[in-house]
């Protein structure tokens, strides 16, 4: 080789860092889109080495006795790393934060409902709310969407693949997870409080055979959809530079790895076509019309019972803030998909705007930020949680307050045994049952509407 | 040309472990440097580049599995403990000035953040060298010392706590609130004090590891790389290393051994002051009930100490080595490098902290049965109120108090013994009054010179003293 085309050569070092991160924004693009933005920035041409041919050494160098001119001994390296820029450190550490939060916060409200579904078993109440089962699904598939995360860190920082093929499959697969489960599983809830307020007498549609059927059903389909990606996704060699020594049959060849899905173009369209319809679009319309079902029926509710209990106002902003969180956070991911697609179909080439990579990147950095913070929004905020727990502390003290109703005659008769020391005691508990009474009383007024309360009751989140 | 992509084989030292590699070197960067004015090479260009990572090292990689495990198990679990103690405190309003769910919330507060700069040591294992700068360096050190020092500083403030409701349950001032916060506070500005040098020096430092000259080319490559480093002086580093060892090893574990006996002794000798006191009374169902689970307790206090004693002894007995070896290092003038099995084995003992701040939250607060006993609680008060107030039942639910009813049996009507029931109940909830206390501490003193009399008429209020809710809490 002539020493005007190495030094060319070498000068196209110092761009890598670029198309890198370009590759590992559009993981969704096929081979010949690849080829588009590779072409720019390496030379393939030197790529002539068939690595499928070589013989690998103890010491890990290849020989390869069919190439071309002669026998050469191959070593395969990684370029070296490249210090983190401003950008890519933005990224990282917003990566390190959703993952930390996504993680610790599903754990946890897994752990309280456990907790709750505990408690309510040993008080053998078996009617209760089974949306609990979907928050704690939801907890489930985020949890594991969040565990795709640590890998895609350091791909940013080190700026290449390390893990293999086995890990690229599970990454791309848990990655998928939340654009698809997820999505459903906030669906089905959606649905379910839509039921809860639109139709409480329809108990089939809420039992806990329905919700643990559902919840199968969509895993299911959720798999189907992902096994694409779980077949073909590996991790792809890409040669950057190959180095002959000047008189010898040492080569050293300088690569990296990339975890791309690899799918071929008509399974990549179809598989894209039916992710982006059943795990968007769809999703998006059944909740925006289910929920304005119900913000309809709550208004209707509170115009014919003006002093209606219901808190409407708090019900209306947190399922306004539901369809908004799942709209900022997945519309943008998938306009930027598209529009990889329809670039990739009419052959024209992607920008190389520094910025416009960089808003890209962020929003990618969408769907997870919504994984991480969907334990919020469900959880947290859901007073279900607190008012499963409420509506137990209310029995125990309507239970603790017939206990008491026996006090005053036992305290009476301890009078004439003692000097009376507890006297003033007793005169307080002696108020307290009325009080309770009255609020009971008040509450059974008409069985109609006990049941519409109780059921409507329990969605107020 | 193909000096740009050279392999070397280099020694790698960061301070606590040996490390040989294999980099190549690369194109980063190119600057005159003004070093080199005036001399032969003023004209040569200087090109910086980093070495690659060792990634290919599947035993780095397995260590670095390793590490990432413990991250996701120490932080879910303790972020999970926090929820649940959140969640209890939430239900049962007596439980929010327990004393020990607020050392269980710090411990697992503490031991999360120590949990923290486990990924940048995942990144620097990977790598091979530090890629932060000095900021994030001393955060690091930071987070990493402070689940060594002040999360052990809680273990020993709990033993006492403990201590402290089995042996002084009368003193309440020790166990309230705002005591705890204070022995918090003062806890945390001795770890502060005793970090400082590592905030001080702690930096990114820069090691060129490999330089070649071009001369035809006219260039110079080096080879740098950065390190996370304390870099304390030699004297600074011996003094740290044994105050660190004393007042966050030593100590700690002869607090915890002092008091975990003593704990024991107690319990022991109430347990078998309770089995005298029911051998002439009672039938062997019901007396296994009123006994103090005293062996479940003391294996659960003995895994305590021999975890804390299996976690940090090999890490400190190590850092000891190290600092003989830096006492010493002038004397052995060929010291060969050490082997793969010593290097891997260092990265195992220093995982030992590790797995101990990531496993707190399973000993002190998933075996923590007081986590359980409030729904339980609110359960059994259900079946309380539930039912009607029959004389088994409240046996059955209170066994140490139809002691106290069977007792003044001749001097009031049947009923009374309901509202006796309900008089100690009110004591339960309420501080005693003052005659109670003086009442109580002159019987603490018949009993002290007059052994305890085999007979009927035990006095109730020597076994409510022992039996207190304060004894109860820690019977875990």
């Amino acid at each position: 080789m002539s020493e005007i085309s190495l030094n060319e050569t070498l000068q196209r070092t110092p761009p890598p860092q670029q198309p890198l991160q370009q590759k590992s924004l559009f993981l969704k693009m096929d081979a010949s889109t690849e080829f588009e933005i590779y072409r720019e920035h390496y030379s393939r041409v030197m790529a002539s080495i068939n690595a499928t041919m070589c013989q690998e050494q103890p010491d890990g160098i290849l020989y390869c006795p069919n190439h071309t001119g002669g026998p050469v001994w191959v070593r395969n390296v990684y370029p070296p790393i490249q210090e983190l820029q401003p950008k890519v450190l933005i990224v990282v550490v917003v990566f390190v934060l959703c993952f930390i939060v996504g993680v610790c916060g599903n754990s946890s409200i897994i752990t309280i409902i456990r907790g709750v579904v505990e408690d309510r078993r040993k008080r053998m109440k078996r009617h209760g709310d089974n949306a609990i089962l979907y928050i704690g699904a939801l907890c489930v598939c985020d949890f594991v969407m969040s565990l795709s995360l640590p890998p895609a860190i350091l791909d940013s920082v080190i700026g290449f693949w390390i893990f293999g093929t086995t890990m690229c499959k599970v990454h791309h697969v848990f990655g998928s997870v939340g654009r698809i489960a997820s999505t459903f599983l906030i669906t089905a809830m959606s649905f379910d409080r839509y039921v809860a307020v639109c139709y409480p007498h329809h108990h089939r549609l809420r039992s806990r055979t329905f919700v643990i059927s559902t919840i199968a059903c969509l895993s299911s389909i959720a798999f189907v959809l992902l096994l694409p990606m779980l077949t073909y996704a590996s991790a792809k060699e890409m040669v950057l530079h190959e180095l002959k020594a000047h008189e010898s049959a040492n080569i050293t060849r300088v690569r990296v790895f990339k975890c791309s899905d690899m799918m071929p173009g008509p399974i990549f369209y179809w598989f894209t076509s039916t992710t982006f319809i059943l795990g968007y679009v769809v999703p998006l319309i059944l909740i925006v019309y289910f929920n304005l079902k119900l913000i309809n029926k709550l208004y209707a509710h509170k115009r014919v019972l003006p002093r209606s209990a219901i808190p409407v106002r708090r019900v209306v902003v947190y399922t306004v803030l539901i369809a908004a969180v799942y709209f900022v956070c997945w519309t943008p991911y998938w306009f930027s998909v598209l529009y990889a697609i329809i670039m990739s179909l009419l052959g024209k080439p992607t920008t190389n705007s520094e910025w416009v990579l960089f808003a890209i990147y962020c929003v990618h950095l969408l769907p997870y930020f919504g994984s991480s913070s969907n334990w919020i929004l469900y959880g947290l905020l859901n007073t279900q949680l607190q008012m499963k727990n409420d509506i137990g502390d209310d029995g125990q003290s309507i239970m603790t307050t017939n206990g008491v109703q026996d006090l005053p005659r036992r305290s009476t008769s301890r009078l004439i045994c003692d000097a009376g020391a507890t006297s003033s005691r007793s005169i307080p508990t002696n108020n307290t049952p009325l009080w309770q009474n009255d609020s009971t009383l008040t509450r059974g007024n008409s069985d109609t509407s006990m049941v519409f309360y109780q059921d409507t009751e329990q969605t107020h989140l | 040309m193909s000096s740009f992509y050279n392999e070397a084989k280099f020694l790698i030292s960061d301070g606590e472990q040996m490390r040989i590699d294999t980099y190549a070197v690369g194109r980063k960067t190119m600057q005159q440097s003004d070093a080199f004015k005036g001399t032969f090479y003023e004209n040569f260009t200087l090109v910086y580049a980093l070495p690659l990572s060792n990634h290919d090292n599947s035993s780095l990689m397995l260590i670095a599995g390793f590490y990432a495990l413990l991250f996701m198990f120490g932080t879910c679990g303790n972020a999970a403990i926090l929820a649940v103690v959140h969640h209890v405190k939430g239900q049962d309003p007596r439980s929010r000035h327990n004393t020990t769910l607020t050392y269980i919330c710090i411990l697992s507060i503490v031991d999360f953040l120590s949990m923290l700069p486990i990924p940048m040591t995942i990144i620097d294992q990977i790598l091979g060298f530090w890629m932060f700068d000095t900021f994030a360096c001393k955060l690091f050190r930071l987070l990493e010392h402070i689940g060594k020092i002040f999360s052990t500083f809680i273990l020993v403030a709990f033993s006492i706590d403990r201590y402290c409701a089995v042996c002084h349950p009368l003193q309440v001032r020790v166990r309230n609130q705002r005591t705890v916060f204070v022995f918090l506070g003062i806890m945390f500005f001795v770890t502060c004090v005793m970090l400082s040098p590592i905030l001080l020096y702690a930096h990114s430092k820069e090691l060129v590891m490999h330089e070649k000259v071009d001369l035809d080319q006219e260039v110079i490559t080096r080879m740098h790389l950065y390190k996370c480093v304390d870099d304390l002086g030699r004297e600074l580093f011996v003094v740290f290393t044994l105050y660190s060892f004393v007042l966050a090893y030593l100590m700690p574990l002869l607090f915890m051994i002092y008091f975990y006996y003593e704990m024991l002794i107690r319990l022991f000798k109430q347990a078998n002051v309770i089995k005298q006191t029911l051998v002439g009374r009672r039938s062997g169902g019901e007396e296994k009930k009123l006994t103090i689970p005293v062996g479940h307790i003391a294996i659960y206090t003995l895994a305590i100490c021999s975890f804390h004693f299996i976690c940090w002894t090999p890490y400190w007995i190590s850092i000891l080595y190290s600092l003989y070896e830096e006492l010493y290092q002038d004397t052995k003038s060929t010291a060969s490098p050490p082997t793969y099995a010593f290097i891997y084995f260092m990265y195992g003992v220093h995982a030992l902290p590790y797995i101990n701040s990531a496993s707190n939250f399973i000993l002190y607060g998933l075996l923590n049965r007081q986590l359980h006993n409030a729904p339980e609680r609110k359960y059994t008060r259900n079946g309380v109120g539930g039912r009607q107030m029959s004389h088994a039942l409240t046996t059955n639910t209170r066994p140490e108090y139809s002691e106290l009813i069977a007792i003044p049996s001749s001097s009031c009507r049947p009923d009374s013994r309901v509202s006796a029931m309900i008089h100690n109940n009110n004591n339960n909830t309420e501080s005693l009054p003052l005659a109670q206390n003086i009442s109580n501490m002159t019987n603490k003193d018949s009993a002290t010179i007059v052994p305890m009399p085999m007979s009927a008429n035990v006095d109730g209020n020597e076994i409510y003293n022992w039996i207190t809710p304060d004894t109860e809490s820690v019977i875990l």
